[in-house]
């Protein structure tokens, strides 16, 4: 019998496989969060334009409750819950669902997979981030890879870049051959996020990363519809037989 | 946010490059670009102005600042490099009053007498128009365009609609009343609450403008205008957003607000307005009117490049770091024996007054608390900034022993007298400090310190040793940790956005460039990561449950029914947080039915391992559902596929796990509640991966059609040969191409084939197959087949 794999498992495999390797765990929390951990300890306060980047999915609050839970909107509550519960030296990756509040289409979902990574020791940089990532892309897309990252804001880094990728190699699929593509948002923890998480942010410092699973594997095996992961139907992974090789 | 480049060009001397150009430095120096248009021999820049850089960046100016540091091209003439504008004369017929100055902390405003209120010039309306907004007449264009240069919202009331009383007309900012209504400009009403504020026509008493959101009708400029009052000013960010959240409306004043401007940078923009009204609308200046709130001195921050490099990960020295401050045009002094400059600074405001609640921004050097003194000689000495309580300072410096104290190191003491803290405040929240804090001092050397306290009331220095205040020593610690030269800059008025050495740090790195950062690699793990339990059983069980035929599906987490309701669904039929895996695995079922000729399987076995929410609670479960095509047998053979699930799971978890809900055909465990109870893997299994080079075919929306074919044929003929025949005949519409029975008899050999046609474009209708069919049956013929 044919066994057959959806992408979205095999992406997520791939990535705990190539993080680990490098020593990063795999790390999950709740996906129903309290709003400390999604947004305050992130350094996204109450009443903060921040919160606008992120349309938020809430849950109406309950008697005696004084914060509302939201649907998280990024895997990065694992961050500081992770952080809450052990010391540096940190490496994890956090592969979880997260949701938006936001109208679907082909490349907008209401709920996605995140990957989060993160380190913290006392003296990964943003080199290290720069270095990390392009072998994780090169690794996963096969082949030569350049990484080249850009200003951008989030709350919880700081600096904060955007991440493009481009492949070069010859195994690169041929749609995204020297074509620089945004993979992910990055940048170094900010101090706030470590010293609400309890860790020292004078000795402290590192790196955090997150991008969607589904676009990398949209990206990686010409997927055009971001839908069709969570459609419950066969059409999608009846495509990827399991290779054996 | 959009620029003009035409309008950025004002800002310059020498000429820019093209907007592309342009585009690419912003790019890659601070900020993402959303589109580029050209229009009327300009070119309209769409930059997309992250949160932090609001308070600078929602204007031409911001951004032509941001080209100037980044293409290295002076700006001609910086507005903001001027002296504050004093707001001089005082308007004798006119008065501002601010209720309460955390909701506004600056109102500043200005009388104007005889302006001729029509048309905008044409240079000014057509800018307005590139960018999308629409003229109205040139004085509530000139407060736009004053906006839009300078990123101060402005606002312009006609002051004869305003009462009078003794002949002097009167603003008053005042919250709003619960129920109190303000017509909007554009005729919209909204009814107020008190967490509101309004400006209010204080003699009327009536409100004149939703403060920091929108004007109202009551004074609005009309072509009769001649009299005008313009605003400027600041509003609280967090309550412009409460506001313009409440009444559902946004406008560019609200999100200027929201983010926050510089307090004091409306001035500049109530000059440049007054200034461009004299000269597109005439008129004479009666003069100004403000009320502000205490402003703070400058913020003063500071890094070194020890730190900068540690962060970035760089290689910079003092003098790249010097050098790229002077590009940021940022004012700063190099301190090149730090400590010393400290104690130096300490010495000189021996005698400064004491007082227990001053805020160093504020109130240093003039008076300080203990902790915002020490704050202040380390903030304005070394560009180090401390936290501003003392027991917070403690939490954040390093200790060290008695016998190593040293000049600059910090004293504290717990006086037994008291507020005495025992716990951090800011810095790590919480964290025990048994000894408790509630002073602190510095160490000068040779047995003196130097502090601020209540006794004696000033900034003393005395032996430490008769020191009434360090009679009770808890600890010394060090703020800087090494003796390197630091830079203390001092962040310009307009850059909310500077207030620590790691947002310094964002700016140095972005201007010496991403791009010159080299790749580095960890080094390697100290320790193997930990196996993760839930990922090492789900990996377990998706390996089992692929090779025993299951195929993983991923359904909707959102569903029209459930426990736990959202607040805020974006549609009725995805309002809940499932509760099962089994319904959503369940609605799957049937077109997983319909399609199964198309995918080649004999019957539906699907799994899918994700997070639901039964009542309060959040599991992890891992979800069966098989479906069989209908038929006598389809009972059994759905008994018997899930009796194998149950099998092939509880070999995976290696014990008899239990479902927690079991359908027809559907099985549903909680690993939440099982996997706890197992032994964590020593290692992920090697689950299956997809062949490298594979790529995802998409499918056609339209309907296959099922057709079967079978032929006799002389002995020796092979399957592979009349697959061959068909797919040659049958060409793309056929999309699976199934041998489901062969026999031979009599010498000869019967196939009988499944064929599954499709097309990308259009549905399959009989005019389509028969003509098809009829070529196969006529290709089998010739080959001397018999059709059946």
């Amino acid at each position: 019998m044919t066994q057959y794999v959806h992408p979205l498992s095999a992406a997520i495999r791939e990535i705990a496989r190539i993080f680990g390797e490098m020593g990063f765990a795999v790390a999950d929390g709740p996906e129903l969060e309290d709003a400390w951990h999604n947004f305050d300890a992130l350094n996204i306060p109450k009443d903060h334009p921040a919160r606008d980047m992120q349309d938020t999915f809430w849950l109406p609050l309950r008697e005696g409750e004084s914060q509302a839970r939201v649907m998280r909107t990024h895997t990065s509550p694992v961050q500081v819950r992770w952080m809450e519960t052990h010391e540096p030296p940190i490496r994890i990756v956090v592969p979880g669902k997260a949701y938006r509040n936001e109208a679907t289409d082909m490349t907008h979902e209401a709920q996605f997979y995140q990957v989060e990574g993160l380190v913290v020791d006392e003296t990964t940089s943003l080199a290290h981030l720069k270095g990390t990532l392009a072998r994780f892309f090169g690794e996963f897309f096969g082949g030569a890879v350049e990484v080249r990252l850009r200003p951008s804001f989030f709350a919880f880094t700081e600096p904060s870049v955007e991440v493009d990728m481009r492949l070069s190699g010859e195994d690169a699929p041929a749609k995204l051959k020297g074509k620089w593509i945004e993979v992910m948002g990055a940048g170094m923890v900010h101090p706030k996020v470590l010293n609400a998480a309890g860790i020292d942010p004078a000795t402290y410092q590192g790196f955090a990363f997150g991008g969607g699973i589904e676009r990398l594997a949209m990206l990686k095996w010409g997927i055009d519809d971001v839908r069709l992961f969570h459609a419950g139907d066969l059409r999608l992974p009846t495509q990827f037989p399991a290779y054996e090789g | 946010m959009k620029v003009s480049r035409e309008w950025l060009q004002d800002f310059f001397a020498e000429p820019l490059p093209d907007a592309a150009a342009l585009a690419d430095a912003l790019t890659f120096g601070v900020a993402e670009i959303e589109s580029i248009e050209e229009a009327d021999d300009d070119s309209i820049i769409d930059v997309k102005v992250l949160p932090d850089r609001a308070c600078y960046m929602l204007c031409h100016r911001g951004i032509a600042k941001e080209l100037s540091v980044l293409l290295g091209l002076p700006l001609a003439d910086d507005p903001l490099s001027h002296a504050l504008p004093e707001l001089l004369p005082a308007a004798p017929g006119l008065a501002v009053a601010v209720d309460d100055p955390a909701r506004c902390p600056s109102y500043a405003a200005a009388l104007l007498e005889g302006v001729s209120v029509g048309p905008s010039p044409a240079w000014l309306a057509a800018r307005l128009a590139r960018l999308g907004q629409r003229s109205i007449n040139n004085v509530v264009d000139a407060t736009n365009y004053v906006m839009l240069s300078l990123g101060t919202p402005l606002h312009a009331f006609d002051a004869d609609k305003l009462s009078a009383s003794g002949g002097t007309i009167g603003i008053r900012v005042r919250a709003a009343r619960d129920g109190e209504t303000v017509t909007a400009l554009g005729g919209a009403e909204y009814a107020l609450t008190s967490e509101m504020t309004v400006i209010a026509d204080a003699h009327a008493d009536a409100a004149l403008a939703i403060a920091g959101i929108k004007g109202g009708t009551r004074a609005e400029v009309t072509e009769a205008t001649t009299r005008i009052v313009l605003e400027a000013a600041s509003f609280d960010p967090a309550r412009t957003r409460r506001t313009s959240q409440a009444l559902k409306l946004r406008t560019d004043a609200s999100t200027r607000f929201e983010h926050g401007i510089a307090d004091m940078l409306p001035r500049y923009g109530l000059d440049a307005v007054v200034a461009l009204i004299a000269k597109i609308a005439g008129g004479e200046l009666a003069g100004f009117a403000h009320a502000d709130a205490p402003q703070p001195a400058p913020f003063v921050l500071g890094v070194s490049a020890q730190e900068a490099n540690r962060r970035l990960g760089t290689a910079l020295d003092d003098a790249a770091l010097a050098a790229l401050l002077g590009r940021l045009g940022f004012a700063y002094e190099k301190a090149d024996d730090p400590l010393a400059r400290v104690i130096a600074l300490a010495r000189s405001l021996e005698g400064a007054a004491y007082a227990e609640d001053s805020a160093m921004r504020f109130d240093a050097p003039r008076a300080f608390s203990c902790s915002s003194f020490t704050n202040y000689v380390y903030v304005h000495g070394a560009g180090l900034a401390l936290p501003s309580i003392s027991i917070d300072q403690y939490a954040a410096t390093t200790p060290i022993e008695a016998d190593g104290l040293a000049p600059g190191d910090l004293v504290f003491e717990n006086t037994g007298e008291g507020r005495i803290r025992t716990e951090t405040v800011q810095y790590l929240p919480g964290t025990p400090v048994p000894s408790g804090v509630d002073h602190v001092g510095m160490y000068l050397g040779e047995g003196m310190v130097i502090h601020a306290s209540r006794n004696p009331g000033h900034v003393t220095i005395e032996p430490m040793a008769s020191s009434p205040m360090f009679q009770r020593i808890v600890a010394y610690r060090r703020p800087l940790a090494s003796p390197v030269p630091r830079f203390i800059v001092t962040a310009p008025i307009e850059r909310l956005d500077l207030r620590t050495s790691t947002d310094l740090i964002e700016e140095l790195g972005r201007v010496f460039g991403y791009a010159n950062i080299a790749e580095q690699m960890l080094p390697a793990a100290p320790a193997a990561p930990l196996i993760n339990p839930r990922f090492a059983y789900a990996e377990k069980l998706r390996a089992a449950l692929g090779e025993a035929g299951f195929i993983e599906t991923y359904t909707y987490s959102l569903r029209e029914t459930g426990a736990t309701a959202l607040a805020n669904a974006l549609a009725s039929d995805k309002s809940h947080l499932r509760e099962d895996l089994a319904s959503g695995l369940a609605a799957s079922l049937p077109l997983n039915e319909g399609n199964l000729p198309l995918l080649g399987l004999d019957a539906v076995r699907l799994f899918e391992i994700g997070n639901v929410f039964p009542s309060e609670a959040e599991e992890l479960r891992l979800g069966i559902a098989v479906r069989f095509p209908a038929g006598k047998k389809r009972a059994q053979q759905t008994r018997e596929a899930l009796e194998q699930a149950r099998a092939v799971v509880s070999a995976a978890l290696g014990t008899e796990a239990a479902p927690a809900a079991a359908g027809e055909e559907t099985l549903e465990w909680n690993l939440s509640m099982i996997i706890p109870e197992l032994a964590v893997p020593e290692a992920y299994v090697r689950g299956a991966r997809i062949a490298p080079g594979a790529l995802y075919k998409p499918f056609s929306p339209y309907p296959f059609v099922l057709r079967d074919i079978a032929a006799w044929t002389p002995g020796g003929t092979s399957a592979d040969a009349l697959e061959t025949m068909i797919r040659e005949t049958a060409g793309d519409l056929l999309v699976r191409l199934e041998l489901f029975d062969q026999f031979s008899k009599d010498g000869r050999t019967s196939f009988a084939f499944h064929l599954v046609f499709q097309s990308q474009e259009r549905t399959l209708s009989d005019q389509d197959m028969d003509p098809l069919m009829d070529r196969l049956y006529a290709a089998m013929r010739e080959a001397g087949f018999e059709t059946r």
